[in-house]
Parts: C-alpha cells; sequence; structure tokens
C-alpha cells in the first residue's frame, strides 16, 4: 500500500520516552528483529544527502550543459528544504572531477535557472510535469520524494523501505536529461520507465 | 527483458563519451566517523538505516484505537494561531470557546472549562490540575511551528497514561532540536488576535548536541470590548544531544506570564444577590523536563523522564500556587519471541498553597499529594502482519481516591487484525477511573444566594470515589485506492458512579455576615449512564493540487441517576456536548504558490445550554513568494458576526459571543 508520502496522514510517528510507550503498546512500533551487530544508522535526510553528492559523482551531464571545464556541478532545491543544511554539509569543499559543488535554493521550479540536480520538495513535485514543460534545456536531472515521481516525468526518486533508503531510477527520464548514469549505480536501483511511450 | 534493452541502448548510445563506469569511484576502507556519510561507498550507504529513534515511522492503519494526528502542514493550513483551534479538526473532541482565552474541550462527552476525564500532554508532561483534574487551556502553548504533531487519541488509555486519560489522551509533540535549525520567526496582526510575534533560534554543538530558543508573545483584544482582552509571553527551549549511538538526553523548558481577562459572577448575601466584577487574572509558570532514553542492541530500551513544573494563578475567588515533581521510568522489551513487552513506574508529588475567598474554600488550605502507578502491558504478534493482540493494567494509587480502595486499577486488553495492508479492523475493552480531584475532596464552593438569605453551596465529601468506565470500542480503517481514506471509530462506554451533588439539610451561616441558611449539596457517585458513538474520518486527494479531509462525530449520552439520587442538574451533561458535528476541509495548492483552504464546520444544538446548532466558516489564503517567505491571510467564524458556543458551569465567569475575525501573518525562516 502506498502511503510514504502524500499518504503520510497515515503515518505516526513513534516519539521517545513516555510517547514511546504509548506508540508501543498501541501497537505503532515495529516487532524488530534483534541483530547481533547494530547497523549503522543515521538521519534520513543526512542519507538522502549522501546520495545525491553520490548521484554526482556516478553521472555525466552532456558537456555542454558547463560553461567551462571548472564549472560548477549546480544542485537547486525547489521549495521546502527537508535536508536543512545536510546537503550543504555533505558536498562542501567536495569536488567532482575538477568541478565545485553548488547548492542553491529557489521557491519555485520556474525560478531554477540551468542546473544540473533538481529536487522538488513534494509541494512542488506534484506539479512535475508543468514543471518539466517549463525548464528549458538542458533539462536537469529530476530528483523527488513523490509516489509517481517517476511515474510522471521524474528521474530520481527516493524511498524508504526496511528503514533504509532506496531510490528508483526512470531511464526514460535519464535519455531526457542527456545524462548517463553508472551502471553501479543503476544496479542498486531499482529501474522504471514512464507509464506511456512518449 | 525490455528494461534491460532500454538500459543497453543507452549504455551502447554512450560509447563515444568516456563510459561514466570508468569514473574513478570514490575510495572506502574505514567506517566513517559518524556524521558525515559521504565517504561511504554507494553499497554501503545502501545499508545504513534511518535512525532518529522520534522518526521510526509506523503505519496508522494498525493501531488499535481510535487515532487522529494533527500535523504541521495542517496547522499551518488551517490557520491554527493556538492549541485548541488546532484541535477542531479531530473527530471525537467537543472544542467550544468561552470567552476569548477560555475554552471548554472534551472527548466524547462530559464537555465543560472543567472537563475532567481527558489527559493532555505536551511533551510528555501532563498539563491537568489536580484542583479540578481538567486543563487550563490558555496557559498550555509554545511556538506552533515547532509542533511535531498533536496525537489525538480517543478512549480509555488509561493502561499506559493513569487516571485521568478516561474518555482521551492528548499528546502534543514538538520537534527534535535537530529539525528545528536556523531561525524561523512569525507575526502578523488582526482583529481579535491583534498582534502576535513569535521567533525561534536553532543551533548546534557538533554533531551530536541540538538546541533551540523561542519566544513568543501575543496581545488578543478579545470578543467583547470591556473584558475579556488578554495578553501571554513566553519563552522556551529544547536541547537534544546523543551522547552515544544508543542514547539520548532531551531537555525542555518553558515560562510564561499572562494576564487574562475576564467578568465573573459571584453570589452576594446582600441584594442584588449578585455580584458582578471584571478582572485581569494573573497567570505565570514554568516547567523543567529532562529525559534519558537507552536503548541496548538487543532493541530493549529504557527511558527515564523526570520534570518540575510551578504556576500560580490568582482568579480572586481562588488564588492558586502549585508546584509538581514527575519522575518516571519505562523498560520495552521483547523477551520472547512475538512478545513486546512494557512495563513502567510514575511518582509525581504536587503540593499546592490555595488562598481562599467567600465563593470558595479549601479545607485544608494546603495539601501534599501524590500518585504513584506501576504498568505492564504486553503485545503479541499472533499471526505476523496480521493479527496481534495487546493485554495490560495498570496499578496507581492516589492521595485523593477513597481511603478503602486507595488503589485503581486499570486493565485493557485490545487486538488488531490486517487482512492485508489496505485493511485493518480493531476492537478494544478496558477500565478506567477518573479519581477525585482536589476540589472533590477538599472544597466547598457557593453557586448561588437567593434572598432570605439563602446560599447554595457545593461541598466535597470524603466518601466521594472515583468515576468508573467500562468501555468497548470497535473500529475500521481502509484506505481503497492511495488518495482515499477512511478511519471508522465506533465504541459503547458504560459509566459509573459517576458524580452528582446531593441535597442535604440546612444549617444556619453567621460568618461571613448577613447571617444566612445554607442550603449545601454533597458531592456523591449517584449516577450511572452509557454513551456510545461513531467517529468518522476521511481524507481524500482526488488532484494533485487538492486535498480534502473530513470529520464526523455522533455522541449520544444517557444518564441514569440512582433512585435515591436527588440532584436536580444530574443529568445535565447529557445536553452540554453536542449529538452531531461535522469538520471539513478543502485544501488547493494554486499556481504562482498560492494556497486556498476553506474549513466550513457544524456544531450541532447544546440544549443545556441555549446554544442553538451553528455552521462556522474558516479559510486560509497563504502565498509564499519566496521558499522562506510565507503571507497568510486568515478569516475566522466568517459566517456570523457573533455566535456563542458555550456556557459555563460551577464557576461563573460570563461567555462572550465569538466574532468574526481575522489576521495577516508574515513567516519567515533563515
Amino acid at each position: 500500500m502506498a502511503m510514504a508520502n502524500e499518504g503520510s496522514e497515515l503515518v505516526v510517528r513513534s516519539g521517545t520516552g513516555r510517547l514511546s510507550t504509548l506508540t508501543a503498546a498501541l501497537g505503532l512500533l515495529a516487532v524488530c528483529p534483534a541483530t547481533a551487530q547494530e547497523p549503522p544508522k543515521a538521519p534520513e535526510y543526512r542519507i538522502k544527502a549522501a546520495f545525491l553528492y553520490n548521484f554526482t559523482l556516478y553521472t555525466d551531464w552532456p558537456p555542454d550543459s558547463f560553461p567551462k571545464d571548472d564549472s560548477p556541478i549546480v544542485l537547486a532545491i525547489v521549495g521546502d528544504d527537508p535536508f536543512g543544511g545536510e546537503l550543504d554539509k555533505a558536498v562542501r569543499g567536495k569536488t567532482v572531477r575538477g568541478r565545485p559543488i553548488e547548492v542553491h535554493r529557489y521557491a519555485k521550479a520556474g525560478d531554477a535557472l540551468p542546473c544540473h540536480l533538481l529536487f522538488l520538495s513534494n509541494e512542488h513535485a506534484r506539479n512535475l510535469p508543468q514543471f518539466l514543460d517549463r525548464l528549458g534545456e538542458p533539462l536537469p536531472l529530476t530528483v523527488g520524494e513523490t509516489e509517481d515521481f517517476t511515474r510522471v516525468g521524474g528521474a530520481i526518486r527516493f524511498f524508504v523501505e526496511g528503514n533504509k533508503v532506496r531510490f528508483e531510477v526512470n531511464t526514460d527520464a535519464l535519455a531526457r536529461a542527456r545524462v548517463k548514469m553508472s551502471s553501479k549505480l543503476l544496479s542498486l536501483a531499482k529501474i522504471v520507465r514512464d507509464t506511456e511511450e512518449r | 527483458m525490455l528494461l534491460t534493452l532500454t538500459f543497453l541502448a543507452l549504455t551502447l548510445s554512450s560509447a563515444g563519451a568516456p563510459a561514466p563506469q570508468d569514473l574513478p569511484a570514490p575510495e572506502v576502507q574505514e567506517p566513517p566517523k559518524p556524521g558525515d556519510l559521504t565517504d561511504l561507498s554507494l553499497e554501503d550507504l545502501m545499508k545504513v538505516e534511518i535512525t532518529t529513534p522520534a522518526r521510526k515511522e509506523q503505519k496508522l492503519i494498525d493501531t488499535p484505537s481510535a487515532v487522529f494526528v494533527i500535523r504541521p502542514d495542517d496547522i499551518r493550513r488551517s490557520g491554527a494561531r493556538s492549541i485548541p483551534e488546532a484541535l477542531r479538526m479531530a473527530p471525537g473532541l467537543q472544542v467550544a470557546q468561552l470567552d476569548a482565552n477560555k475554552w471548554a474541550i472534551s472527548s466524547r462527552g462530559f464537555n465543560g472549562r472543567f472537563s475532567n476525564k481527558l489527559l493532555v500532554l505536551m511533551d510528555g508532561r501532563s498539563v491537568y490540575t489536580p484542583i479540578f483534574s481538567g486543563v487550563y487551556w490558555e496557559v498550555q502553548d509554545t511556538f506552533m511551528e515547532d509542533i511535531e504533531r498533536i496525537e489525538v487519541i480517543r478512549g480509555p488509555g488509561a493502561t499506559l497514561w493513569g487516571a485521568n486519560a478516561v474518555n482521551g489522551v492528548i499528546n502534543i509533540i514538538t520537534k527534535s532540536a535537530s529539525d528545528t535549525q536556523g531561525v524561523a520567526a512569525s507575526g502578523g496582526v488582526g482583529t481579535d488576535h491583534r498582534d502576535f510575534a513569535s521567533a525561534r533560534y536553532g543551533g548546534a554543538f557538533g554533531d551530536s548536541v541540538h538546541y533551540r530558543a523561542y519566544a513568543k508573545y501575543q496581545d488578543d483584544v478579545g470578543y467583547d470590548p470591556n473584558f475579556d482582552d488578554w495578553w501571554m509571553t513566553r519563552a522556551g527551549f529544547r536541547t537534544d544531544a546523543r551522547p552515544g549511538e544508543n542514547q539520548s538526553i532531551t531537555a525542555i523548558g518553558d515560562l510564561y506570564d499572562g494576564r487574562l481577562g475576564e467578568r465573573v459572577s459571584i453570589p452576594a448575601l446582600t441584594p442584588p444577590f449578585t455580584q458582578v466584577y471584571d478582572q485581569h487574572v494573573p497567570v505565570r509558570g514554568g516547567n523543567l523536563l529532562a529525559r534519558w532514553t537507552y536503548k541496548t542492541p538487543q532493541e530493549s530500551q529504557v527511558t527515564v523522564q523526570s520534570w518540575y513544573e510551578a504556576y500560580s494563578r490568582e482568579g480572586g475567588i481562588l488564588n492558586e500556587r502549585r508546584d509538581t515533581f514527575d519522575v518516571s521510568v519505562d523498560h520495552r522489551i521483547s523477551p520472547i519471541e512475538r512478545n513486546d513487552i512494557v512495563w513502567g513506574g510514575e511518582f509525581r508529588f504536587t503540593r499546592d498553597n490555595l488562598t481562599q475567598s467567600d465563593t470558595v474554600q479549601f479545607d485544608p488550605e494546603d495539601r501534599d499529594a501524590m500518585i504513584a502507578s506501576g504498568f505492564l502491558q504486553d503485545e503479541i504478534t499472533l499471526v505476523k502482519e496480521r493479527l496481534r493482540v495487546a493485554v495490560g493494567c495498570k496499578f496507581e494509587y492516589n492521595t485523593f481516591s477513597r481511603h478503602d480502595h486507595p488503589v485503581e486499577v486499570q486493565p485493557s486488553a485490545r487486538v488488531a487484525w490486517t487482512p492485508d495492508p489496505a485493511h485493518a479492523v480493531w476492537a478494544s475493552a478496558g477500565r478506567a477511573v477518573r479519581t477525585p480531584s482536589r476540589g472533590e475532596a477538599d472544597a466547598r464552593l457557593n453557586i448561588a444566594a437567593f434572598p432570605g438569605p439563602t446560599e447554595v453551596a457545593l461541598m466535597h465529601s470524603h466518601d466521594f470515589t472515583s468515576e468508573k468506565l467500562t468501555a468497548l470500542e470497535l473500529g475500521y480503517r481502509v484506505q481503497p485506492m492511495k488518495e482515499l481514506t477512511f478511519d471508522v471509530a465506533t465504541f459503547y462506554n458504560l459509566y459509573d458512579d459517576l458524580r452528582t451533588f446531593e441535597p442535604d439539610t440546612p444549617f444556619l451561616e453567621t460568618t461571613p455576615g448577613p447571617p444566612h441558611v445554607v442550603q449545601p449539596f454533597l458531592i456523591a457517585n449517584k449516577m450511572a449512564g452509557r454513551s456510545y458513538g461513531v467517529e468518522i474520518s476521511a481524507l481524500a486527494q482526488p488532484l494533485p493540487y487538492w486535498r480534502m479531509q473530513l470529520a464526523y462525530t455522533f455522541l449520544h449520552l444517557n444518564l441514569s441517576p440512582d433512585s435515591s439520587s436527588l440532584d436536580p442538574a444530574a443529568e445535565s451533561a447529557e445536553h452540554e456536548s453536542p449529538a452531531n458535528q461535522v469538520y471539513f476541509r478543502s485544501s488547493w495548492d494554486l499556481p504562482e504558490n498560492f494556497q486556498l483552504d476553506v474549513m466550513p464546520r457544524y456544531v450541532g444544538v447544546l440544549g443545556a445550554f441555549d446554544v442553538p446548532a451553528y455552521v462556522e466558516l474558516d479559510a486560509r489564503l497563504g502565498w509564499r513568494p519566496r521558499p522562506n517567505l510565507e503571507l497568510s491571510l486568515v478569516g475566522q467564524n466568517l459566517i456570523h458576526r457573533r455566535h456563542f458556543e458555550f456556557q459555563p458551569a460551577l464557576v461563573f465567569t460570563e461567555a462572550t459571543a465569538v466574532e468574526r475575525g481575522g489576521f495577516l501573518m508574515v513567516s519567515m525562516r533563515f
């Protein structure tokens, strides 16, 4: 059942202390199998920020999307920024193939100046098809979290499975953005296509 | 197959350019220091779990109780500037405004300003006052944008929460300090909310300690030009630290100071036998809470929490000063497969200092009271992901429980059946008690005077015992498609030993003069009752930019005083809560970052107060020209110029009519 994003009306976040007592008692907490070794853990958007950084490592943008050899790779966030500084921290001081990484923020997709990777908050992802039409060439690599993000033309969608961050890649959208993604990255992704051939 | 082909085509088409897989991959050897994940290989990154313990998401659909969750977006889009305003959207609650600064809120009936069957917690701190076992809503507040969620749980929560959780629990939970970094500020001007402003700053010491501090101010002109204006200032902080992988420490504190305007009418022994005056009640208080959570590698979790609260309220007829200290320990453990056990204990000490008047007298004036309790609950998974049962019991000692049975026993059993992920059926049976308040145990309250002079007084009694509830609940949730959710909760409640006031032998009293006859009404437990109801919550999203929420509440309460009861007003509570209530919200995301929300509500007639049924409407137009700047224009109670929602009982502060109003607000974040 699809309740991850928009359906989050149906999701309760269990708290700490007395609150977790309640939620546990009400059966809100999953029965976690005890594991011998604790898996590494981190806040959700720190993990997602690290993924975005990795996407820049494993993606080749068309050369004409960079004015100069040392032009930055531009990551843009449209709408609410759920990363709360994690993305800036993740890319600070890093270069990818000699290019620094910059993070820009925009109120709406129409404002987003040419960029390489465009993260759309849920609010804006809902209107993705219209935004894609409005965005000029070259299209950025779009990243979102809404349920149907990749089905309506988005390139990468984050989702959570078993308490871990996973991502889905629409290869048709990659082609439209004229980016090449390494097979290593694609092998870890769930691959989808546009719902309809265009 | 098709996917593979596409992928091949994609790879082949890139043959000319340097193949991306040839790019130098980041090298990773050591486990990274906590906080930096960018050194991890992709494979390792895939293994990282999402962890803030406050973020463990579970589906509400499986919850075996009647729960409604109000989220930040609901609060923002509803235009609610206070917690009571936000609670109007929850099914199963009765929410009414008495005057600009007083609210009557309850769950499943028995509503009143001093309604006493609802437990309210702010970040784990119980906020009901033992004076009447109810909540002074006007002093419960925080920086609204920092609220993570409000859980509204109807039905008895006594097994885990103790003796006030008879008909419901409201949990107000603020965000972790790590989620509220940076500056946020909002302020506005309006008709009733004349001017208000609040700001918060969140920062961090390193990766593991986050903090925030806020300050808030509001000045309301009130609905009546003469007396129900009020103002409040408050400030507070929250710190969340993670000293190690498995533990977290939270500290939260608030201070507030305000003046609440009201018109009081009290009985007088000389003509016209009522004295009416306006006053501004000074209220101030503060609280401090600390919580430590430790999680062992075996998934067992211990939480130790302690809080202290002090407040004062100079109501004139009753001045109250109270200090409360509370400590609790919870332990969650899964000792055998399929069993999740939660057990714990709590101790609370409260000391009050009351200054009385001719209208209210407490004997004794100062009193210490304590609550000590322990609980155990086991949740058993009978069929994995399909069938779960939870059984538990709470034992509680309360100073105000009657001496011959000082320990209240409150068991419950719940079952949840999830035949498939889109359907859930749940049922519960439980017993809860509402222990006597300090007022019921020790107070005399003069409520009326007549020529004679004769005075009518409500008197405490040491024979007064706890009110009892046996509750049966049945609920169903279904999500037929992603865009549509239905939640239906039904209940059948059997009450016993409900409070009545029984006339006793009149006596003569000489002080205060003039000499007068007192007609006492002694507090007693001479009433039973039953209630049933249906609460429906529906969410729909027919279009990506259009969402709707519907809450419908039906309640029927039938009270049966014992044949020996002579209380003339015993059954009035039958008509103090509406039989039918509807709340609807339609939320549109418009172009150019505009948002429009329209929220009509219907509240049925309150026969006990001559308050007719009414339809009211709130609306909000929001515009976000930049991601960190938002303007909101909110209209409240737009249909009628003025309407009454409730009337007071016991202590006669005059009700005022809620007026049509609105405000303009600016919110910013940096």
